[in-house]
């Protein structure tokens, strides 16, 4: 068996020019391929990671009687009772809580209006479970408003600018106000930046005429045990529904793995198609060797033994190019997964968040193993696959028609 | 008798049109024969040396080797065959070109598989040493004139010490000074070492030492002794 092998790696090294376009080929889609995966990832994880630090925290209390179809609904409202407040403060897993109170209102410039999210929010401590506050250019103050940087920039409103913002408090009696805008706040989120304005939640609680709250969000020590932590607070706080960041993000999470598929199929195709050399180089070898397969077999050679010459021909150089992209396309996601790249900076946040990704700043890539697995079992079956035709449709004839090629 | 063949039968389709290369056969060869199938362009030599070295298939008739009938269905029970028994020497010498001259002559015994990498050794350097080529082991195929690389290819049939060489037209593609060489060398081989030769061939050289000649013409024989 190690003469076929060194006649296999003899005959690739023999066609230098053709061996190295192939493997720049299929190095190239391999590395390609784990560069632009684990990149997708990093914009999935920072993402979720964004996602969590402005709008979801890692658990939610809720109403128990929580209606999904009017999330800001003022009947969605319970009392935050010290009860709870002792719970959350006597929970070491909790590194921060914070109540909200979201309501639905109209916002107007005088000329246009807009309909809007009102969040209510302790700025305190708001800070200890999410980072909007970091986002945000100017500050929120008490009878004051801090609007989302794409409404502000529709309404043609900036800092120091008043606003009106029109809803209806706890009795249904419409209200109307007048506040300052202290802040403009740009985060990852496109929905965040058109529809929130944010305002003091005592300010909230007095104009809705009401003490309750919509929400506690709670950060927690680790994300990964969120299910455990819900389970110790449904059994503490029984009369309120507790919800994980999962949950949360369920349609987001949805719409990401339906994007991850779209681009996972694209970038399979890629492969393929740079495993399309392989194969060209496979059937060019055995149709160009075809004299060389009749010497052997007039020699002795069984057709089992021919067979393996070009199945170790294909691995080797699906293996060599596999290896070759890995190690490249590992050298290239270095760069992105170690140092990152602000990719907002480059193509626009807004234009990403409408590519369906809510990111900011550096975003890292991970390490995909899943794409260094595929392209491994992709590789080699396609190296298998490319030899394996060829060959057989040649080792059919019998030695004598391979021979009569040139005689 | 090494090679008995029965009422041979071979026919080419191409379209609508037959052509009938071998035409009932019947022919013998001895041990330590040094013979020549001669004849025409298309007269069936070359199919008649195929039929028998087992690398073409007739569509009738039989082939005894040593009294054992080698018509098979299998090709590795053929392979096996050939392995074991025939070697041969092409007209276009048909080496390996990304292997060396040693490699080329050792890979019969290594598809043999009964000699280990020592034995290899002195049998490849003594046969090279046999042909003339000694010093030359470590070149390419590509790196050698036309009657080097057919010495190579005949230690490459030679190097197993087969029961017969098949040689088809052997000095075709050589200067006559070279084929004339070559001639000699196979000659001297057969003298010495009583390895059978049945070559096909239109080169009055080769007709000229042959000690039997057997005339194809239309797919049927004749035959003379010189």
């Amino acid at each position: 068996m190690k003469y076929i092998f060194t006649i296999a790696f003899k005959n690739i090294i023999a066609q230098k020019r053709r061996t190295a376009l192939t493997f720049a080929m299929l190095s190239f889609g391999i590395s390609f391929f784990i560069v632009i995966y684990g990149m997708l990832e990093g914009f999935d994880i920072s993402s979720f990671d964004n996602l969590i630090k402005s709008q979801t925290g890692h658990l939610k209390i809720r109403s128990t009687d929580f209606d999904e179809d009017s999330p800001y609904d003022l009947d969605n409202t319970f009392k935050f009772s010290s009860d709870i407040s002792s719970v959350l403060e006597s929970e070491s897993f909790i590194k921060g809580y914070a109540e909200r109170i979201n309501f639905v209102a109209e916002i107007d410039n005088t000329i246009d209006s807009s309909p809007v999210i009102v969040v209510g929010i302790d700025s305190q401590k708001d800070k200890s479970v999410f980072d909007l506050q970091d986002k945000m250019r100017g500050e929120l103050k008490p009878e004051s408003c801090v609007l989302g940087s794409v409404l502000a920039e529709d309404l043609n409103l900036a800092i120091g600018n008043l606003c009106y913002i029109t809803f209806r408090d706890s009795s249904g009696m419409i209200t109307s106000i007048e506040l300052e805008i202290t802040g403009i706040l740009t985060t990852a989120d496109l929905v965040i930046n058109s529809t929130t304005v944010l305002i003091n939640i005592n300010d909230a609680q007095s104009l809705l005429n009401t003490d309750k709250i919509s929400e506690i969000a709670i950060l927690t020590d680790n994300p990964d045990k969120v299910y455990g932590y819900r389970d110790i607070l449904s059994s503490k706080i029984p009369d309120r529904q507790i919800i994980t960041w999962q949950a949360l993000a369920e349609d987001f999470a949805n719409i990401t793995r339906t994007k991850r598929k779209g681009s996972s199929v694209i970038l399979i195709f890629i492969l393929i198609i740079s495993m399309v050399g392989i194969i060209n180089t496979m059937i060019m070898s055995v149709y160009e060797k075809k004299t060389e397969i009749g010497t052997m077999k007039a020699l002795g050679m069984t057709d089992r033994q021919v067979e393996y010459m070009f199945l170790f021909e294909g691995l080797i150089i699906g293996i060599s190019g596999c290896l070759i992209g890995l190690f490249l396309g590992s050298v290239f996601n270095f760069y992105f997964a170690y140092v990152g790249v602000d990719w907002g900076a480059l193509m626009g946040a807004e234009d990403l968040a409408s590519m369906g990704f809510s990111v900011t700043g550096k975003i890292k890539s991970t390490w995909p193993l899943s794409a260094y697995l595929v392209s491994f079992i992709l590789s080699m079956a396609a190296s298998a696959a490319a030899s394996f035709y060829p060959a057989r449709k040649v080792l059919k004839m019998q030695p004598v028609e391979c021979l009569r090629t040139i005689q | 008798m090494l090679i008995e063949v029965k009422n041979l039968n071979k026919t080419y389709y191409s379209g609508k049109i037959n052509f009938k290369a071998l035409n009932d056969i019947n022919f013998s060869l001895e041990k330590g024969e040094f013979t020549a199938l001669v004849g025409p362009s298309g007269s069936g030599k070359t199919t008649l040396l195929n039929c028998i070295g087992c690398i073409d298939n007739p569509d009738n008739g039989e082939i005894f080797l040593e009294g054992e009938n080698i018509i098979f269905s299998k090709p590795d029970k053929q392979a096996e065959l050939r392995r074991e028994n025939f070697g041969f020497i092409f007209q276009t010498y048909n080496l390996i070109p990304v292997l060396t001259v040693y490699e080329n002559i050792e890979l019969p015994l290594k598809i043999l598989k009964r000699y280990n990498d020592g034995e290899i050794k002195k049998m490849v350097l003594s046969i090279l040493d046999e042909v003339g080529l000694s010093g030359l082991d470590k070149r390419k195929p590509l790196e050698l004139s036309g009657g080097q690389q057919q010495r190579v290819s005949i230690a490459r049939a030679l190097v197993k010490k087969p029961k017969i060489i098949f040689a088809d037209e052997p000095t075709a593609n050589l200067d006559s000074a070279t084929g004339e060489a070559i001639v000699d060398l196979m000659k001297n081989l057969n003298e010495k070492d009583k390895i059978t030769f049945l070559f096909s061939t239109h080169d009055q050289l080769i007709m000229k030492h042959a000690r039997r000649l057997v005339h194809i013409r239309d797919g049927k024989l004749s035959e003379s002794e010189v």
